[in-house]
C-alpha cells in the first residue's frame, strides 16, 4: 500500500524530477572550453599559426616545428577561473553566479630537429590538454508549492599524445603534422558529471522530502591530425595554415540513478529507493577545424601576427547506444539542430625587450573566440596579455587570458529562460628550453 | 585514421621526392671542417652568417662573402643579440664580416662601406680594427696621406695654482686621426676619424710644466706641439714695513709685493689696487687712521693670495729714531778695536785704478760714467785715506785697450804683499750671446769696435792679469757696466750666497759676529787672508746708466753706501749685504752680485775699506754717544735669526685634505730676510722632497707668503728655512699627518671581483692574469681576485659570476670570454652588479698581431672612461630614493654606487677664516637606479639612513 502511495506520489512530482533531470541532460555536452598551449602564444591572444616557432608549435602549426634549428623542450601549466553569472528569467531564484577554479597541467614537449636524406626533419613528442569539462552550478527551482534545489558537478577533461614530424619542402616553404591519440589509457580523457535534485514540498496536508542523484561518466577515445603548412613568401611575412581532422571518438558512458522519497509525518512510510545503473557504448564525432594566419615581423624584436580559425561545429554529433544522432551542443536531434560553423579571429604582437643579460618579452593580443549555440554562435570576446623573462637558455613566459561572453547560451535551457554572463581568467605559465 | 595516415604518408613521399636542401658543401682544410653550422640549415639569414663565419675561419673568403651576401639580402642590420626565430638571439654582424671578407680580398673600397655600414648600426671593436687597418692600407696603395695631422689646442691656462689643467682641442689630418697622447697618456679613441676632439686633465707640478701633445694619423704621421703652462701655488712674496704715520694724518703702509707670475691686484683693507700684472708691485698707499686694523692682501695671476695683517702704529714718522749700526758694546771693547784698527791702517797700501768713459768713439756716449770715477776718487782719498798717489783715473780718450791693459799689469806687478787694489770700471760693456761663459763678457774700452771683438777687453784678462800673479793681498774689481755679471760666470756669490772662506765659514765678518769688539777682529782676521774679489753692477743683463745725482743707480749707492759707512772696518761684502744690493734692487731692473775670480790666490780673504781717522772719529764720536742704546739693539738684532709663523698650523696635525695651505709669514729685526725656502721632506730618509724657494727682495723686515703643498698620505714633514742677510738662520718644522678620506680611498672605489674567462682556442689563465693585473694597476677599482683557480672553478655565466662577487663581498664581478685565433685576440668584457646579476657595461677590443696586454691597457682605458669618478650632492630625499645632482651627462651609469658623506666641521684657520680641513663622514651607500641627464635617483642599501640625509651631504661614486 505505501508503495503504491508512493508511485503515486511520484507521479505526482515526476514533472518535477523530470524537469531537473531535463536540465542537466542537456548540459552534459555544453561546448566543452577549448584550452590553448603555451603563454607565449596565448599572451599574443593565440595568434600563433603562423609563427609556431617553439616547441609548442605542434599544437599550433606543426608545419611550424621545422623552424627549430636545436632541440627544444616546453612545459606549461595553467590556472584558470571561470565565473557563470546564471539568470533563470523562469525560475529567479535559481540565479546566481558560479565558479570554478583549477590548476592543471597544460602541455609538455620535447622537439628534436635532424638532417635525414639531406633533408631538414624535425619530430616532437606532445602532450596537450585540449578541452576542459570543469563546471559546478548550484542552484534551486520552485515551482508552486514545491522546491527543488540542484546540484551539478561536472569535471574531467580530453587530452592528446601527439607525436608530431616535419620537413622542410622547399626552401621557405614547410609542411608537418601531428598524429593525436585521445585514450584515457595514455592520458586523462574522461569526464564526470554528477547531479542530486533535493526537493521539498507539501501535498493534501503531508510534508515530504525527496532526493534524485545521478552520475555520469564517460571515457572518451579517439585519433586525429593536425597537419600544418607554413610559407614564408618573403623574409619578414610568414603564412601558415592548420587543419584538425575530424575523427569519431567512441565513448563508454557509465551511467548510475538514485532516488528516493519521505514524508515527515508519516515516518513509518518509507517507500523503497529506486537505484539503476547502465554501461553504454556511444560515440562522439568531433568536427574539423582549419585555420589560417599571417605574421608579419616589422623588426627583429617585433612582430605581429593574425589568424581566422574556424571550427564545423555543426559536425559536432553525439550518438547514443540505440543509434540516436543528437546534437551535443542542442540535446536535440541532428535534423533539429541548427549548429552553425564558429569563426575565431585572433590578432596578436610581440615585443622583445633585449637585454645584455634577459629577454623581456611583451605580448598582447585580442580575439573573438564565439562559442557553438542553436543559431548562431555565443559571442565570446577576450584579450591576453603577457611578459617573462628569458635567461641564457631558460625562457619564461606568464600569460593572462580574459574571455567574456554576455547573455550567451539562452539556447538551452530555453523553459527556464536561462542565459549567462561569462568570465574567465586564465594565468598560462610556460618554461622552455633551449638545448 | 587509415585515411588520415594515407594522407600523411603520400604527403611525406611528395615532400621527400621534391624537397631539396641548399646548401654549400662544407669544406676540410688542415683536418678542420669548415663551412658547417651548429644547428639545422634551413636556408635562415642566420644559417648563411653562422655558415659564412666558419668559412672565414677557414680563410674562405669567396664563400664567406657569398654567405654573408646572402644573409644581407634577408637581413641587413648588423646587431648585438639580433632575435633569429623564437627567443633565440645571435650577435649579427653581416656587413661587418662581409667587410672583413672583402678586405682579404683586397677590395678595399668595398670593405670600408661595409664597415662603415656596420658601424652605423652597432659599434664593435672588430668592425673599428678593421675600418683603420683598410683604411690604412688604401691610404698607403693610394698615397692619399699628404700632410701630418694638425693640432688646435684649446689655449689652456697660461699660469695655474692647481694640482691640473684641462688640456682640450682638436685632432685633425687630411686621412684620419688614429692616436692622440697627452703627455704619453692615451686619449680614448675607438675608430680614427678625420677630426678627433680631445680633452683631458693632465697633473702639473709648480713650475713650467711642458704639456705634449702628440697626435698620429693612420699612416703613421706624428705631429707634436708641447704647451707650456706655469704652475704657481705659491702666494705672492708680500712685504710690509711697520705702518708708519705721515705728517698727513694717514697710515703710510709701503712695502711691496712679488711674484714670479705676476701682480695681478693688492687688496688694502678691501680697497683694490690693479697691479696689472707687473712681477713686483711696489707699495706705498696711504690709509685712513679710522681704519680698524691694516689687511694687505695680495693676489697673484695665478690667483695665489698672501695676506698680511699688520698692528697698528702707535707713533709718528718723525717719532721714529734713527737707527745705525753700532759697533761697540763697552768701553773696554773699544778700547781694543780701536787700537787693533789703527794697527791694521799701517798694514800695506791701498792702490786703485778707476775707469770711467762717457764718450766712445763708436759706442753710444754714457752720461755718468767718467763723473762715477771722479766721485769715487774723491771719496776714497778723502774717507777711505787712498793716497792720491795711489790712484790711477782714466777717463774717455784715456781708457783705451792699451792704457787700461798696461794699467792693470802694473799696478798688479807692482803690488807687495799686504797691498789692496781696487779696480774701478765704468763704461760701456758686452756679451757674447753665443758664449755666455766666464770668458763671454767685455769691457769696451774708449777705441773699442762695434763689430770686432778683437778690440773689447775680455773677462779673462782681467782675470789672468789679475788673478795670477803672486803679489798683492786683496784685490777688488767693481763693473758697474752691462753683462759686467759675466765676471762671475762660473763662481757667482750674489747676496743669496755668501761667500765662505776656506773652512767652509761665512767669511763676511758681518755673519759671524756676535758683538762689536767681535765684527772688527773678524774683519781684521778676513782682511789678512788674499782675495781676488768682484762686485757686478749687475748680472747678466743690461744695467743703467742713469740713476740720481748724475751717477748710475749702481754707482749712486756704491758711493753712498761708502759716504755713509761709519765702521771703521767693513768688508766689501758687508757693504754689499748690509744696503747696496737692497738699495740697488729696491729700484728694480739690476741685480748687484758679488763673487771671487776662481783662481788659488783667493783664500777666502775680504777687501776692507778702512775709514780715515778723521772720518772714523767722527763717527765714533757722534753715534756712541748719541744714541748707544739704539747701537746696542741694533747690534743684538744682528745676532738673532728670523721668527717663523705659520698660521693655522702647529708642529703636529691629522687633517683629511689633500692639499695644504701654508701662511707663511716670516720677521726680522735685524738686518732683513734673505734667504726663505719651504722643503717637503721625505720623514723615513730625511731626503728633500721638493723644495721651494722664495725669493723676494733681501732684506726686508717682514715676508708673507702661501704656499700650497699637496699632500701625501701619511705624515708629510715640511721645513720652512729662513735666513737673514747676515747669515742667522732660523728653521721652522710641521708635520701634517694626512688620513686619506674614507670616501677617497681605494678601499672606496667600486669592488670587483674579476671572474674566470672563457678562452675559445687558448688557455684562460693568461688572459685573465693580465686583465687581472692591469685592473689592479688602473687603481681605479678595487680589484678581488686571486682565486685558487683549481678548486673553484666557475663558469663565465652571469649569474655564476654575480654569486661568485657575492661570496667575495665585491660589488661587481667582471667576467667575458676571449676568442683567440690564429693571428687575432678578441676579448669581450662584462661589469656585472652582484646585486641583481644585471650587467651594466660591455665592452670590447680586437686585435690581430697584438699581444693580451696590449689589448688589456686598451681595455683599462675604456673602463676608467666608462666608469668615472664624479663627486656630486644630494638634492632632494624622497621616500626611499635619494636625489643627487650628478646624471647622464656625468657619464655615471645605472647600477653605480654612491657614497654619502658628511663633510663634517670645518676647520677654519681662526685669523684668515681659511678652510683648513674638515672631518668627512661616511653615512651611507647607495646604488643609481634611475638617471635623467643631470641627476640621478639612488637607492641606500640600509634604508635607515634615508632620515638622516639631507642636501646638506655629498656623494661620491665609488
Amino acid at each position: 500500500m505505501k508503495r503504491l502511495f508512493f508511485f503515486c506520489l511520484m507521479l505526482i512530482f515526476l514533472p518535477a524530477y523530470l524537469c531537473a533531470a531535463d536540465y542537466f541532460d542537456r548540459l552534459e555536452f555544453l561546448t566543452p572550453n577549448p584550452v590553448g598551449s603555451g603563454a607565449r602564444a596565448l599572451g599574443m591572444g593565440g595568434a600563433f599559426i603562423a609563427i609556431a616557432d617553439d616547441a609548442t608549435a605542434a599544437s599550433w602549426n606543426p608545419g611550424g616545428l621545422v623552424q627549430l634549428g636545436s632541440p627544444e623542450a616546453s612545459v606549461v601549466s595553467d590556472m584558470f577561473r571561470r565565473v557563470e553569472d546564471n539568470r533563470f528569467s523562469a525560475n529567479p531564484v535559481g540565479n546566481g553566479s558560479q565558479s570554478v577554479s583549477q590548476a592543471t597541467l597544460n602541455y609538455l614537449s620535447a622537439a628534436y630537429p635532424f638532417e635525414f636524406l639531406e633533408r631538414n626533419m624535425i619530430v616532437s613528442l606532445n602532450y596537450q590538454r585540449l578541452y576542459d569539462f570543469t563546471r559546478n552550478w548550484n542552484f534551486s527551482i520552485i515551482r508552486d508549492s514545491e522546491g527543488t534545489t540542484s546540484d551539478y558537478h561536472q569535471n574531467g577533461e580530453l587530452s592528446a599524445i601527439g607525436i608530431a614530424y616535419g620537413v622542410r619542402v622547399v626552401r621557405n616553404f614547410y609542411f608537418g603534422f601531428t598524429l593525436n591519440f585521445w585514450d584515457n589509457g595514455l592520458t586523462p580523457n574522461q569526464w564526470k558529471q554528477e547531479m542530486s535534485v533535493a526537493g521539498k514540498g507539501n501535498i493534501n496536508g503531508y510534508d515530504f522530502k525527496s532526493l534524485y542523484k545521478s552520475t555520469d561518466s564517460y571515457s572518451f577515445k579517439g585519433f586525429n591530425a593536425n597537419i600544418g603548412l607554413l610559407w614564408r613568401p618573403i623574409e619578414k611575412l610568414t603564412i601558415g595554415a592548420v587543419l584538425k581532422t575530424p575523427f569519431k571518438a567512441d565513448i563508454q558512458h557509465e551511467k548510475s540513478l538514485h532516488s528516493s522519497l519521505q514524508y515527515t509525518d508519516i515516518p513509518d512510510f518509507d517507500p523503497l529507493p529506486y537505484n539503476a545503473s547502465s554501461s553504454e557504448d556511444e560515440t562522439l564525432k568531433m568536427p574539423m577545424s582549419f585555420g589560417i594566419g599571417a605574421a608579419y615581423r616589422f623588426t627583429h624584436n617585433f612582430m605581429a601576427s593574425l589568424d581566422i580559425y574556424r571550427t564545423e561545429w555543426g559536425d559536432f554529433v553525439h550518438t547514443d547506444s540505440q543509434g540516436h544522432e543528437t546534437s551535443p551542443i542542442t540535446d536535440k536531434s541532428f535534423d533539429e539542430s541548427d549548429i552553425r560553423p564558429t569563426h575565431q579571429i585572433r590578432i596578436g604582437a610581440e615585443y622583445l625587450i633585449i637585454t645584455q643579460k634577459y629577454i623581456i618579452p611583451l605580448c598582447a593580443g585580442v580575439f573573438y573566440d564565439p562559442a557553438p549555440a542553436q543559431g548562431s554562435p555565443d559571442d565570446i570576446f577576450g584579450f591576453s596579455l603577457g611578459s617573462g623573462i628569458g635567461i641564457g637558455k631558460i625562457h619564461l613566459d606568464l600569460a593572462y587570458q580574459y574571455r567574456f561572453g554576455n547573455s550567451i547560451g539562452d539556447s538551452i535551457l530555453k523553459n527556464l529562460g536561462f542565459s549567462q554572463d561569462l568570465s574567465e581568467h586564465t594565468l598560462y605559465s610556460s618554461v622552455v628550453f633551449h638545448f | 585514421m587509415k585515411k588520415i595516415l594515407d594522407i600523411i604518408l603520400a604527403a611525406i613521399l611528395c615532400c621527400i621526392i621534391s624537397c631539396q636542401n641548399v646548401s654549400d658543401k662544407p669544406v676540410e682544410k688542415d683536418g678542420k671542417v669548415y663551412g658547417v653550422t651548429k644547428g639545422a640549415f634551413l636556408d635562415r639569414w642566420w644559417d648563411y652568417y653562422e655558415r659564412g663565419l666558419s668559412f672565414a675561419d677557414g680563410g674562405f673568403w669567396q664563400e664567406s662573402e657569398k654567405d654573408f651576401r646572402e644573409a644581407l639580402k634577408m637581413w641587413d642590420t648588423d646587431h648585438f643579440r639580433t632575435r633569429t626565430y623564437g627567443r633565440h638571439l645571435m650577435d649579427y654582424f653581416p656587413h661587418r664580416e662581409l667587410g672583413i671578407s672583402l678586405f682579404y680580398q683586397k677590395r678595399y673600397s668595398e670593405a670600408i662601406q661595409e664597415l662603415e655600414i656596420s658601424l652605423s648600426s652597432e659599434k664593435s671593436a672588430k668592425a673599428e680594427y678593421y675600418l683603420d687597418k683598410t683604411r690604412k692600407v688604401r691610404i698607403e696603395q693610394n698615397h692619399l696621406d699628404s700632410d701630418p695631422p694638425e693640432i688646435l689646442i684649446d689655449p689652456p691656462e697660461p699660469i695655474s695654482n692647481r694640482f691640473s689643467v684641462t688640456i682640450s682641442g682638436n685632432a685633425t689630418d687630411d686621412t684620419f686621426v688614429k692616436e692622440i697622447q697627452i703627455n704619453g697618456s692615451p686619449i680614448r679613441i675607438d675608430l680614427s676619424a678625420p677630426r678627433i676632439r680631445f680633452e683631458k686633465k693632465v697633473p702639473i707640478i709648480p713650475g713650467e710644466n711642458p704639456i705634449t701633445v702628440q697626435v698620429r694619423d693612420l699612416s703613421g704621421k706624428l705631429t707634436q706641439i708641447t704647451r707650456k703652462v706655469l704652475c704657481d701655488r705659491t702666494g705672492p712674496i708680500l712685504s710690509i714695513d711697520e705702518p708708519e704715520i705721515s705728517e698727513n694724518g694717514t697710515y703710510l703702509i709701503r712695502g711691496y709685493a712679488l711674484d714670479d707670475s705676476g701682480i695681478r691686484e693688492i687688496r688694502i683693507n678691501d680697497r683694490i689696487i690693479p697691479a696689472n700684472a707687473a712681477r713686483e708691485f711696489v707699495l706705498n698707499y696711504p690709509l685712513g687712521l679710522s681704519a680698524e686694523k691694516i689687511i694687505v692682501i695680495a693676489e697673484d695671476i695665478a690667483g695665489n693670495q698672501t695676506r698680511a695683517e699688520i698692528a697698528k702704529p702707535s707713533y709718528r714718522s718723525s717719532d721714529i729714531p734713527k737707527l745705525s749700526a753700532s759697533l761697540v758694546s763697552d768701553t773696554r771693547g773699544i778700547v781694543t778695536t780701536e787700537k787693533k784698527i789703527k794697527e791694521y791702517r799701517n798694514i800695506g797700501n791701498y792702490y786703485a785704478l778707476i775707469i770711467g768713459i762717457d764718450r766712445y768713439k763708436e759706442w753710444k756716449p754714457l752720461e755718468t760714467a767718467v763723473n762715477d770715477a771722479q766721485a769715487l776718487k774723491e771719496i776714497l782719498i778723502r774717507r777711505y785715506g787712498f793716497g792720491k798717489e795711489n790712484i790711477r783715473i782714466r777717463t774717455d780718450g784715456d781708457a783705451t785697450w792699451k792704457t787700461i791693459t798696461d794699467d792693470l799689469k802694473e799696478f798688479a806687478g807692482s803690488l807687495k804683499e799686504n797691498d789692496n787694489f781696487l779696480v774701478y770700471f765704468a763704461g760701456h760693456g758686452q756679451l757674447d750671446k753665443d758664449n755666455i761663459s766666464k770668458d763671454g763678457g767685455y769691457w769696451i774700452p774708449v777705441e773699442g769696435s762695434q763689430e770686432d771683438k778683437s778690440s773689447w777687453i775680455t773677462n779673462s784678462v782681467i782675470r789672468d792679469i789679475l788673478g795670477a800673479g803672486n803679489s798683492g793681498k786683496n784685490i777688488l774689481v767693481i763693473a758697474d757696466s752691462c753683462y759686467s755679471g759675466t765676471l762671475l760666470k762660473d763662481n757667482p756669490s750674489s747676496a743669496y750666497n755668501l761667500p765662505r772662506d776656506s773652512r767652509g765659514k761665512k767669511s763676511s765678518a758681518a755673519s759671524e759676529i756676535s758683538s762689536g769688539h767681535d765684527f772688527y777682529k773678524k774683519i781684521i782676521e778676513l782682511a789678512g787672508k788674499k782675495s781676488r774679489q768682484v762686485l757686478a753692477s749687475g748680472g747678466i743683463e743690461p744695467v743703467s746708466d742713469k740713476g740720481k745725482g748724475n751717477h748710475s743707480r749702481f754707482a749712486y749707492h756704491f758711493l753712498h753706501t761708502l759716504k755713509e759707512n761709519r765702521h771703521p772696518l767693513v768688508d766689501i761684502t758687508y757693504l754689499y749685504s748690509s744696503g747696496l744690493w737692497k738699495s740697488v734692487v729696491d729700484e728694480g731692473g739690476q741685480r748687484p752680485e758679488i763673487g771671487r775670480f776662481k783662481t788659488d790666490k783667493d783664500d777666502g780673504g775680504q777687501f776692507v775699506f778702512v775709514l780715515s781717522d778723521g772720518a772714523s772719529e767722527s763717527s765714533m764720536d757722534t753715534d756712541i754717544v748719541r744714541d748707544s742704546s739704539h747701537h746696542r739693539e741694533a747690534l743684538q738684532a744682528n745676532i738673532e735669526a728670523p721668527e717663523i709663523e705659520i698660521h693655522g698650523w702647529h708642529e703636529n696635525k691629522t687633517v683629511f685634505i689633500e692639499q695644504a695651505l701654508l701662511q707663511i709669514s716670516v720677521k726680522d729685526a735685524g738686518y732683513g730676510i734673505q734667504r726663505l725656502s719651504v722643503l717637503q721632506i721625505d720623514t723615513k730618509n730625511q731626503d728633500v722632497i721638493n723644495k721651494h724657494k722664495i725669493i723676494g727682495r733681501p732684506g726686508r723686515d717682514r715676508l708673507y707668503c702661501n704656499y700650497v703643498a699637496q699632500l701625501k698620505e701619511g705624515d708629510n714633514l715640511f721645513r720652512i728655512e729662513c735666513a737673514d742677510q747676515i747669515g742667522n738662520m732660523r728653521n721652522k718644522e710641521i708635520i701634517i699627518h694626512r688620513k686619506n678620506r674614507k670616501v677617497n680611498a681605494t678601499g672606496s672605489r667600486m669592488s670587483v671581483a674579476v671572474c674566470p674567462f672563457g678562452v675559445e682556442g687558448s688557455p684562460s689563465e693568461a688572459l685573465e692574469e693580465t686583465f687581472l693585473s692591469e685592473m689592479i694597476g688602473s687603481g681605479r677599482f678595487k680589484v678581488i681576485g686571486g682565486r685558487n683557480r683549481g678548486s673553484d672553478k666557475i663558469s663565465d655565466n652571469d649569474g655564476d659570476a654575480a654569486e661568485f662577487a657575492r661570496k667575495t663581498n665585491a660589488e661587481f664581478a667582471m667576467t667575458g670570454k676571449g676568442i683567440v685565433k690564429k693571428n687575432s685576440l678578441e676579448i669581450h668584457v662584462r661589469m656585472i652588479d652582484a646585486a641583481d646579476s644585471e650587467i651594466i657595461s660591455t665592452h670590447d677590443m680586437y686585435g690581430e698581431d697584438t699581444d693580451i696586454r696590449t689589448l688589456c691597457k686598451g681595455l683599462m682605458v675604456k673602463l676608467k672612461d666608462e666608469f668615472p669618478i664624479v663627486e656630486g650632492q644630494i638634492v632632494k630625499v624622497k621616500d626611499r630614493e635619494v636625489i643627487i645632482n650628478i646624471g647622464e651627462e656625468s657619464r655615471i651609469k645605472k647600477g653605480m654606487r654612491v657614497i654619502f658623506y658628511d663633510e663634517g666641521d670645518v676647520v677654519k684657520d681662526p685669523k684668515t677664516g681659511e678652510i683648513l680641513d674638515s672631518d668627512s663622514r661616511e653615512l651611507g651607500v647607495a646604488s643609481i637606479r634611475k638617471l635623467l641627464p643631470k641627476m640621478s635617483y639612488a637607492v641606500p642599501y640600509n634604508m635607515d639612513i634615508v632620515g638622516k640625509l639631507n642636501n646638506t651631504h655629498k656623494a661620491i661614486t665609488k
